[in-house]
C-alpha cells in the first residue's frame, strides 16, 4: 500500500484542485461583467488580481515608481473602456490585460520626459524580455496566493535547497506530511498558474 | 519512506514522492526507489509530466532578482477616482456589431472583418451619463442577478447573456418568462462541445450563498449537445428571489442530483 498521508486540516485550504478556489469568479466572467457595464465589484476584483503585477511590470520596465503608478491607473481605465473588445478566441483575459499594460508601458518608456539619460537602459526591452518578466511576476503572484504552509514548504525546497527530511526537522512535522504538503503545494501552484494563463 | 506499490498496479493517489522527486528534495535511496516505481507506473508518469514545468519556473524566481512590490497606499482609490471621471463604455461589439474603445486597444485585438466606429474622445451629455450609470446592470462578482432585470412588462421577465466560465468559445442567451405554471426559461447556446461520455449539461438557478462546499441551488433541467447550436425550453417552479443566478455546468450522468461538475456558462445580465 502507498503511505499516503492526509494533509493536516489546519493548513489545508478549502480549494478544489479541479475548479480552483471555491466560490471564486473567473477572470473571463469578471471581464464579461465589466463589458456589461459594471465598473464596481468586477473591476475592483480584477484590480486585486492584476494591479500588483502591472505595477511590478512598470517598476521593472520604467525604473520609476511614479510611472508605474501611472501605468496601473491607465491600464485599468483602458480596461474599462475596452473590456467589450475581449474575445476569448484571441487569448486569455490575462493576455488581454497585459497586452494593454505592455503597450502603455512602452508608450511611457518612449515619453521623453520620463527617461533619464542612462547608457545602460537606452534599448527598449524586447517582447521576449517582457514576456519573461510578466511570467515571473505571475509565478510570484501565484506563489503568494498559496497558504503560508504550502508556500513555506516550496520555498524551503527550491530557495533553501533543503531535503524533505530537513524540512520536516525544521518545521517539526512528520516526513509524510512534508511529502503530502509538497505535492498539494505543487498542485495548487499549477492551478494558480493556469488561472493566470502561465504555462512553463 | 513510502512503501511502494507493486509495479504496474494502478493507484488513485499520486505517489508521495512525486513532488520530492520534482523538487530534488528526496534522499538518494528515496529517489532510486521512486524511479524504480516510476518505470512501471503510468499514473505517476502523467503526474510528473503535468507538474514538470514548475521547478524551472520557481528557479527563475531566484535568478531574476526582485519581483514583488507592495502597491502604493491609496493607488486603488486614485485609480477608481480616475475611472469615475471616464465616460461609461459604449455598447460592445457583440451587442452592436461595432467595436468601441480606444483605437490602440482595437489594434491589440484587431477584427478587420467587422466595421468599427471611432469613438475616442466622444462625450455624452451629463444627463445621459447619469441615466446610463443608473441603468448599468448590477453584477456581483460577475454573476448575473436575475431579479435586477425584472421589469413591469411580465414577459420576458429577464434577458440573460451567457458567457463562457472558462474562457472558451461557448456563449448563449436565455430568456425568462412568467406563466401560470411557473417560470419558463428558453436558452440558446453555441460553441458547446458535446459532453464527455457519461456526462450531461445541467442548467441551474443558484442562490446568493451557494458554494462548492455548501450548495444552495436547484436544477432547471439537463440537456445534451448534438450540433453547433442547442435550443432548450424548461419550466420551473423555482423562486427567483431565492435563486437569482443562472448558470450551466457539466455533471456526471450517475443519478446523483447534486452539483459536482465544473461551470461551463455563466449568466450576465444584458445592460438596459
Amino acid at each position: 500500500m502507498l503511505d499516503v498521508v492526509t494533509e493536516d486540516p489546519a493548513t489545508d485550504d478549502p480549494v478544489d484542485l479541479v475548479h480552483g478556489v471555491a466560490g471564486s469568479t473567473s477572470d473571463a466572467e469578471l471581464l464579461a461583467a465589466v463589458a456589461a457595464g459594471d465598473r464596481d465589484v468586477p473591476l475592483r476584483e480584477l484590480y486585486q488580481r492584476y494591479a500588483g503585477r502591472v505595477y511590478g511590470l512598470g517598476v521593472q520596465l520604467l525604473s520609476d515608481r511614479g510611472l508605474a503608478e501611472e501605468l496601473v491607473q491607465e491600464t485599468f481605465v483602458r480596461l474599462w473602456r475596452s473590456a467589450g473588445l475581449y474575445e476569448a478566441s484571441r487569448g486569455s483575459p490575462a493576455t488581454f490585460i497585459f497586452t494593454i499594460a505592455r503597450r502603455l508601458a512602452i508608450d511611457l518608456w518612449r515619453r521623453p520626459s520620463s527617461r533619464t539619460p542612462d547608457p545602460d537602459q537606452q534599448a527598449l526591452p524586447t517582447d521576449d524580455q517582457i514576456d519573461r518578466l510578466v511570467t515571473r511576476l505571475g509565478v510570484r503572484d501565484a506563489l503568494d496566493s498559496l497558504s503560508s504552509a504550502h508556500r513555506q514548504v516550496l520555498e524551503l525546497s527550491y530557495r533553501d535547497q533543503l531535503k524533505q527530511t530537513e524540512i520536516a526537522e525544521r518545521l517539526g512535522i512528520p516526513l509524510g506530511t512534508v511529502k503530502t504538503r509538497s505535492h498539494h503545494a505543487l498542485r495548487l501552484l499549477k492551478s494558480e498558474l493556469q488561472r493566470r494563463d502561465i504555462h512553463g | 519512506m513510502a512503501e511502494l506499490p507493486p509495479r504496474r498496479e494502478a493507484h488513485r493517489e499520486p505517489h508521495p514522492d512525486v513532488a520530492g522527486y520534482l523538487l530534488g528534495t528526496l534522499q538518494d535511496d528515496e529517489a532510486r526507489a521512486f524511479l524504480d516505481h516510476l518505470d512501471g507506473c503510468e499514473a505517476c508518469q502523467r503526474e510528473l509530466d503535468e507538474l514538470a514545468d514548475l521547478p524551472q519556473l520557481l528557479t527563475d524566481l531566484l535568478t531574476d532578482g526582485p519581483n514583488t512590490w507592495s502597491l502604493p497606499a491609496g493607488l486603488e482609490e486614485r485609480t477608481f477616482d480616475a475611472l469615475a471621471a471616464v465616460a461609461p463604455r459604449e455598447p460592445t461589439r457583440s451587442e452592436t456589431g461595432h467595436a468601441s474603445g480606444p483605437s490602440n486597444i482595437t489594434a491589440i485585438t484587431p477584427a478587420p472583418e467587422r466595421p468599427r466606429e471611432r469613438t475616442r474622445g466622444r462625450r455624452r451629455p451629463a444627463g445621459l451619463l447619469i441615466a446610463a450609470a443608473a441603468a448599468a446592470a448590477v453584477v456581483i462578482a460577475g454573476v448575473a442577478t436575475l431579479s435586477v432585470l425584472r421589469t413591469s412588462n411580465p414577459a420576458p421577465l429577464a434577458s440573460i447573456r451567457l458567457v463562457s466560465a472558462d474562457g472558451g468559445p461557448a456563449e448563449g442567451n436565455a430568456t425568462v418568462r412568467t406563466t401560470d405554471a411557473g417560470l419558463t426559461i428558453d436558452m440558446t447556446a453555441t460553441g458547446l462541445a458535446p459532453a464527455p461520455a457519461g456526462k450531461i449539461y445541467t442548467c441551474w438557478l443558484v442562490a446568493d450563498d451557494d458554494t462548492l462546499a455548501h450548495p444552495d441551488r436547484v436544477s432547471v433541467g439537463s440537456f445534451v449537445v448534438r450540433g453547433p447550436t442547442v435550443h432548450v425550453h424548461w419550466t420551473t417552479a423555482a423562486d427567483l428571489d431565492r435563486f437569482p443566478h443562472l448558470g450551466v455546468t457539466v455533471e456526471p450522468d450517475n443519478g446523483n442530483p447534486s452539483h459536482q461538475g465544473p461551470k461551463i456558462l455563466n449568466g450576465v445580465p444584458r445592460p438596459r
